[in-house]
């Protein structure tokens, strides 16, 4: 035991002594959210999400639901309850609620039909937006049924919601990709050396289990993990006003940094492992971080990205770890809550723990 | 704790495979306490299976290897706590200093040294000075003495180096040698492979002349020379164009194949001294001048041409051993590298 202390000592000596790789781990993704969150910060940069709630059910309705869901300015969705409805948009995933009441039909033909409309109010620009866009929508439909004035009327609603900037979505992305980095990069890089230089060979000659020295590295890593994500997390707060909501959330940004950051320490190992060299470890860790970074819904959601392509982004560890960590931090949902995305990420440990294992080399 | 009586590490029948190719093929030899041990051969011979197998890094495909009483293999762990090692071309921990790299080895023995302990023992190689120094900062021959410090980590029964001054300038290697002298004389046994025969008829007490995965000879190294006929080469230059057409009879002299080129004239006695003394003889009766006169003993070298047909390789730079299984390509063993 006192030889598994005295490696993490010296790992933590010589992860501190190298300031240069030290200055990149923190001062990357850093300086990654910095520029994109000086550039986009405060746009909301996606196209709004409106929630229809259907209470009517006619052909009419109908209608108009496929009508609203062509309009490419507008991403809708059809929700069965108009209390799940307004919770989810006080909650900031959706920009606004329609609702179509019951006997739209009827009404239509009568006259004038008051459709309740709640939008998130936080953005005045998105908001004016989302109900310019519906407003014209549903009257050119209008006029094209019957020719002559009856109207719908959006009744409005403002409702104070939490109002999601674009850097709020960056920052636990970021986190998600500098945990990634570090796991597979780090770790991998480091291991490819010391069984080039022989490092291993000449600790396998010593009594000691190897699992003292990878596991006091791993422990070291960790550590480097959660300074990481608590740096980025606080420089988002400080420098872009970045919501963070729920008290306990650093507490479980810790755990979910831990969770996530063990997946690919272990992808890292796996590198390693199957790398002959560090050249070899270097290219086949850009292999499999490169389409993470960017189909992971890390720097833009991938909701609306084409429909062939989601599988790959449901193949991507990161993007659970992304999504987690952002419905943790912007939302302050619970750990139950992300517990789907926490069972992927310990299933991708264990998988690849188990290939590391299989495929280990000393020399 | 361990008896005092009886060779310290015994092996029999010891072989090792790599798919088709035999790189230790059934050798048998013991070592015994306190003795330098060298296996001297060229690139290839299958020196370095040969430790890594009696330091429990490799499995052997046949016969037993003991050391101190224990036998190594199934279960290696036992010895190596009492073993030390020294591998070929070990670089460390970039960031870790070396009086800390002294104290983490030691740690990984169950030893945990204090400074003023960690820095004894650098002393011991000469490295004192360098204890707050980082691994990277060291020259070739320092870093070896380091790696040599490592091999001594856990005060081992018997410590076994691997070509330790393979890829030195001559300075560095001689004082090598001096921090292994000093080793044997405190009383650990040693074992050393090289191809530097001069190394190994300094250093050792005896000699296993290894190729093609056998043991070829073991002997004292002066005994093993001697067995060749104890043949010099004596060399000398002429003042004068004068010729010596007449060398083959002079007395002693066993090779007529005189050489007589830009750098003077070359020739083999089987008893240097009557040679040395009729070559002067003749020349005084004659009036010519011998200047640069030389005689070279025969040395290892020789005795390895005289067994293999082959010369030792001097190509530094083609360390070829065969690599493990399983690494995919193989390595052809080399005979001749690309050379400096």
């Amino acid at each position: 035991m006192r030889t598994f202390w005295d490696f993490v000592r010296a790992d933590a000596q010589m992860t501190v002594r190298n300031k240069q790789a030290l200055f990149w781990t923190f001062f990357f993704p850093v300086l990654l959210m910095g520029l994109l969150g000086v550039v986009f910060g405060q746009q909301n940069a996606f196209t709004p999400k409106v929630a229809i709630v259907n209470q009517d059910g006619g052909p009419l309705s109908q209608t108009m639901i496929k009508t609203l869901h062509l309009v490419p300015a507008l991403k809708t969705t059809e929700v069965a309850s108009q209390q799940t409805a307004l919770a989810d948009l006080k909650n900031g995933d959706y920009a606004a609620v329609l609702v179509l009441p019951k006997g739209l039909e009827q009404n239509f033909k009568t006259g004038t039909t008051a459709l309740p409309f709640y939008y998130d109010n936080s953005s005045l620009v998105q908001a004016g937006t989302v109900i310019g866009v519906t407003q014209q929508v549903l009257q050119a439909m209008a006029d094209a049924i019957t020719g002559t004035t009856p109207k719908f009327a959006l009744q409005q609603q403002a409702v104070a919601a939490k109002g999601f900037n674009y850097i709020d979505f960056l920052v636990p992305g970021v986190i998600a990709m500098a945990l990634m980095t570090n796991g597979i990069y780090g770790v991998s890089g480091t291991f490819v050396t010391y069984r080039q230089k022989g490092v291993l060979r000449r600790l396998r000659a010593t009594p000691m289990p190897i699992g003292s020295f990878i596991t006091a590295r791993v422990l070291v890593h960790l550590v480097l993990a959660l300074i990481q994500a608590g740096l980025v997390l606080l420089v988002g707060v400080a420098a872009f006003h970045v919501h963070v909501t729920g008290t306990d959330t650093l507490l479980k940004v810790a755990l979910l940094a831990l969770i996530g950051s063990s997946s690919f320490v272990t992808i890292g190992f796996f590198v390693a492992s199957v790398s002959r060299n560090t050249e070899i470890a270097a290219a086949l860790g850009q292999v499999i971080g490169t389409p993470m970074m960017f189909l992971s819904g890390i720097f833009f959601p991938m909701d609306s990205a084409p429909a062939w392509i989601q599988p790959v982004v449901h193949a991507m560890p990161l993007k659970y770890l992304a999504d987690a960590l952002r419905n943790v931090i912007i939302k302050g949902q619970t750990l139950w809550f992300v517990r789907g995305d926490v069972v992927i990420l310990v299933a991708v440990t264990t998988v690849f723990l188990g290939l590391s294992v299989r495929f280990f080399r000393w020399e | 704790m361990t008896e005092a009586a009886g060779p310290v590490i015994e092996i029999a029948g010891l072989t090792k495979r790599y798919s088709d190719l035999v790189a230790v093929n059934e050798i048998s030899f013991t070592v015994a306490r306190g003795e330098v041990f060298g296996i001297l051969g060229p690139n290839g011979a299958g020196k370095t299976t040969t430790l890594e197998m009696v330091e429990g890094l490799r499995r052997p495909d046949g016969g037993t290897i003991v050391v101190d009483g224990t036998p190594v293999w199934p279960n290696p762990k036992a010895v190596k706590s009492r073993i030390g090692v020294q591998l070929q071309a070990t670089a460390l921990f970039d960031y870790q200093k070396l009086h800390e790299i002294i104290y983490i080895f030691g740690s990984c023995y169950g030893i945990h040294r204090s400074r003023p302990e960690c820095v004894a023992l650098l002393a011991r190689v000469g490295l004192e000075e360098k204890a707050d120094a980082y691994a990277y900062e060291l020259s070739g021959g320092q870093a070896q003495r380091l790696s040599i410090a490592l091999a001594l980590v856990n005060d081992p029964v018997v410590t076994f180096l691997d070509e330790p001054t393979t890829g030195l300038d001559p300075r560095a290697r001689r004082a090598l040698w001096e921090v292994i002298e000093q080793i044997s004389h405190s009383g650990t046994t040693v074992v050393l492979t090289t191809h530097y025969m001069e190394e190994a008829e300094r250093l050792c007490d005896r000699v296993a002349v290894m190729d093609l995965g056998r043991i070829m000879a073991l002997d004292v190294p002066r005994v093993l020379v001697n067995s060749l006929g104890a043949e010099a080469t004596i060399t000398f230059t002429l003042d004068e164009e004068a010729s010596l057409p007449d060398l083959c009879e002079l007395d002693g002299v066993s090779n007529c194949d005189a050489l007589v080129d830009e750098r003077g004239y070359s020739i083999v006695a089987d008893d240097a001294q009557r040679a040395v003394i009729s070559l002067l003889d003749l020349a005084a009766e004659r009036r010519l001048t011998v200047r640069n006169l030389d005689v070279k003993g025969a040395n290892l070298e020789d005795v390895f041409l005289h067994m293999t047909g082959r010369k030792l390789s001097d190509d530094d730079e083609a360390a070829l051993e065969p690599e493990p299984v399983g690494s995919g390509k193989r390595r052809r063993r080399g005979l001749r590298g690309s050379g400096r």
